[in-house]
């Protein structure tokens, strides 16, 4: 093994499950395949806090996050976060790392900022999500879960980190008038997809993995057929389900765009 | 049935529940016992107060298991009089009415209590015995499982003097969440999962395990002495207690099956039933609900376990591997993340065994198991995914659906 990392999931029992736990294993599997050893430690109080590469923090429901809030301002995931390290936002912990988030009261409070969004009450929206792919991120169409009441702003200028195919997102257009889904700010990811996203989408872990190894190069092909099999049948079944699926949102963003105007 | 003995309005309240049961039943909407029980609390909380009535009551709640050990609970009391149990699982406050009050003369009653729902239960049950099995995350419930054993936690508190709390000692989180019942025993009844049980939930430190014990480096809690406890006897096993050994014939595979075994015989032995009786009682379970008898397929046998979260899947994969079971794995589509928390579970265990897979979801299988290392072979139906392994007794691990299908064939479409 040619480098070692560290991921930290944070605070994993401060929130209701959202399915996202296998997304630190997955880094290991998937950084196995790159030559890159990783080591997976979890931390559930402030003063296990470690230095690591790559933070996972997650969950869901609005319960969880002021106690989210509150766990994660007495660590040094800020300073971390400010040197380079890579933090993975999943909806709850992704309402935490906003400038500002909603209660179930409707009641507004601060967040810990490091995501430049913030977070407002909506319609609940749940599904199966699909992604248009994005030959920026040298990403595929993904597969995810969505299941929220709220609608994510990001400040101007900020980018989403996907446009979506199927599914509500952040209930916000992206740059070129797509369905908007969590942010991708500095090596921050944050999503409102649940489930176990780093193991359904290995292109994802890989850029996980690259902004977490300071990689600008794209990684060498890598296939994972049964993982892309068992998307390909998902994303399928979705298609059929799904009215407003037609052939011109599978087009990468910018393309469905230029045919818009 | 309604009794001269309770308050008007509860008398009203059943009245009202049960009709609408029958007509929920007519309608053909499952059991009606949860539309019947839903309405029969809308309009008269203490309802469940008065069904309950008297008799002596042992709740069994917890994450995983609970209606196998329901079951194996109920028989061991049975030397005690007769009793009640929800064995349709309907397992929240509702379906506890509605079980309890169309069976009015049962002395005694057994009862699967939803892990949300164990404090109005208690509060309107007053029970002997609290039988509390386990608790992990899962996923959907939108109930985090730090609130659940804070819930738990004054539940115990406020037990009845007279009430016994059976406990599983080999989990730290149900060991806390006890910790302040009125009387407590152990049961060592084993940890599959111990993914959420890594951190001390009193202090947030990270525990010490070892393979059958744990203990706390920050608050210096650790696994109390279990009073009860499952040993290999010959080639079955026997429960240990005070010293006695009795011996247990439990259908359900591994350990898993005289652990509930323990249980109920607690159980048993806190409501004065003889304990040698009870455990008569428990071997004569044959089965529960259809879900641990082996299916004879020529040379082999198929015993089907249904699984719903990592911790169902950890203790699947752990029967597996501990009694040397080739597995089956069959799913099915049930919703959107029918296979989501699959990827949670430790198949990298069965790394380098050959594991068949078959069901309609049997593309998301063959990608969690080709990744945990396993030989994965994939089969067109049940009966040649069983006869991918050598002849033998096979272990057939199946998420709700695929479990529904499976048995309804093997039985034959009787059901
Ligand atoms: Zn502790």
């Amino acid at each position: 093994m040619s480098s070692a990392l560290t991921v930290a999931t944070l605070f994993p029992l401060a929130t209701v499950a959202a399915a996202d736990e296998a997304n630190a294993s997955a880094l290991v599997r998937r950084g196995a395949a790159r030559d890159l050893s990783v080591e997976t430690v979890t931390v559930d109080r402030a003063d296990s806090f470690v230095d690591a590469d790559v933070y996972l923090v997650g969950g869901t429901g609005r319960g969880g996050v002021a106690a989210l809030v509150e766990a994660l301002t007495s660590t040094d995931l800020a300073a971390r976060v400010s040197d380079g390290a890579v933090l993975l936002a999943v909806d709850a912990g992704l309402d935490a790392i906003a400038r500002s988030w909603v209660d179930p009261s409707g009641a507004r409070h601060q967040g810990l900022g490091l995501a430049p969004v913030d977070i407002h009450a909506a319609p609940e929206v749940t599904g199966t999500v699909v992604t248009r792919p994005d030959a920026s991120l040298d990403l595929p169409a993904l597969i995810g879960w969505e299941a929220n009441d709220l609608r994510t702003v990001r400040e101007d200028g900020v980018r989403a980190l996907f446009t979506l195919e199927v599914g509500a997102g952040n209930r916000t257009d992206d740059a070129v008038g797509g369905a908007a889904e969590g942010v991708l700010a500095g090596s921050v990811l944050g999503t409102r997809l649940h489930g176990p996203l780093l193991a359904l989408n290995p292109e994802l872990a890989d850029l996980v993995l690259a902004r977490a190894t300071h990689r600008s190069e794209p990684w060498p092909a890598l296939e994972s057929p049964a993982i892309e099999r068992a998307r390909r049948e998902r994303i399928a079944e979705v298609r059929r389900e799904s009215p407003k699926a037609d052939w011109r949102s599978r087009l990468p963003g910018p393309v469905a765009a230029r045919l818009r105007r | 049935m309604s009794d001269a003995r309770d308050p008007l309005r509860a008398r009203l309240a059943l009245a009202t529940g049960r009709s609408a049961g029958r007509l929920s039943q007519a309608l053909g909407k499952g059991s009606g016992s949860m539309i019947g029980g839903r309405l029969a609390l809308r309009v008269d909380p203490q309802v469940l107060r008065a069904v309950a009535g008297d008799r002596r009551s042992v709740l069994v709640t917890g994450t995983n298991g609970k209606s196998t050990v329901t079951a194996l609970v109920a028989a061991a009391i049975t030397p005690g009089g007769a009793v009640v149990s929800n064995t349709t699982g309907a397992n929240m406050t509702d379906g506890i009415v509605t079980a309890l009050s169309a069976d009015r003369t049962s002395a005694l009653a057994a009862l699967e209590v939803d892990e949300v729902y164990l404090e109005p239960v208690a509060r309107g049950t007053r029970p002997k015995a609290v039988v509390v099995l386990n608790s992990s995350r899962e996923y959907t419930r939108g109930v985090s499982l730090k609130s659940t054993l804070e819930h738990w936690r004054r539940t115990a508190a406020a037990l009845p003097d007279d009430c016994v709390a059976i406990v599983n000692v080999d989990d730290p989180l149900v060991s806390w969440a006890f910790e302040t019942a009125p009387r407590r025993i152990g049961v060592s009844g084993g940890l599959y999962w111990r993914g959420d049980a890594l951190i001390c939930p009193a202090c947030g430190s990270v525990q010490d395990f070892t393979d059958d014990s744990w203990s706390c480096p920050g608050c210096r809690r650790s696994r109390p002495e279990p009073d009860w406890k499952v040993v290999p006897d010959g080639d079955g096993w026997a429960v240990e207690h005070a010293g006695e050994r009795t011996r247990i014939e439990v259908t359900v595979p591994g350990r898993t099956g005289p652990v509930g075994g323990a249980f109920a015989l607690a159980a048993a032995d806190a409501l004065g039933v003889d304990v040698a009786e009870a455990a008569e009682r428990v071997s004569a379970v044959a089965d529960v609900d259809g879900r641990y008898a082996p299916y004879r397929l020529g040379d082999h046998a198929a015993r089907l376990l249904m699984l719903k979260n990592p911790a169902g899947w950890a203790e699947a994969i752990d029967v597996a591997v501990s009694t040397d079971r080739p597995l089956v794995v069959a799913v099915d589509p049930f919703g959107p993340k029918d296979t989501a928390t699959m990827w949670e579970a430790p198949f990298q265990r069965l790394a380098g065994e050959r594991v068949a897979v078959t069901g309609g979801r049997t593309a998301d299988a063959v990608a969690i198991l080709d990744a945990a290392g396993a030989d994965v072979v994939e089969a067109p139906d049940i009966e040649s995914a069983v006869r991918a392994h050598a002849p033998g007794e096979v272990m057939v691990a199946c998420n709700y659906p695929a479990f529904r299908r499976i048995s309804k064939q093997f039985r034959g479409g009787t059901h």
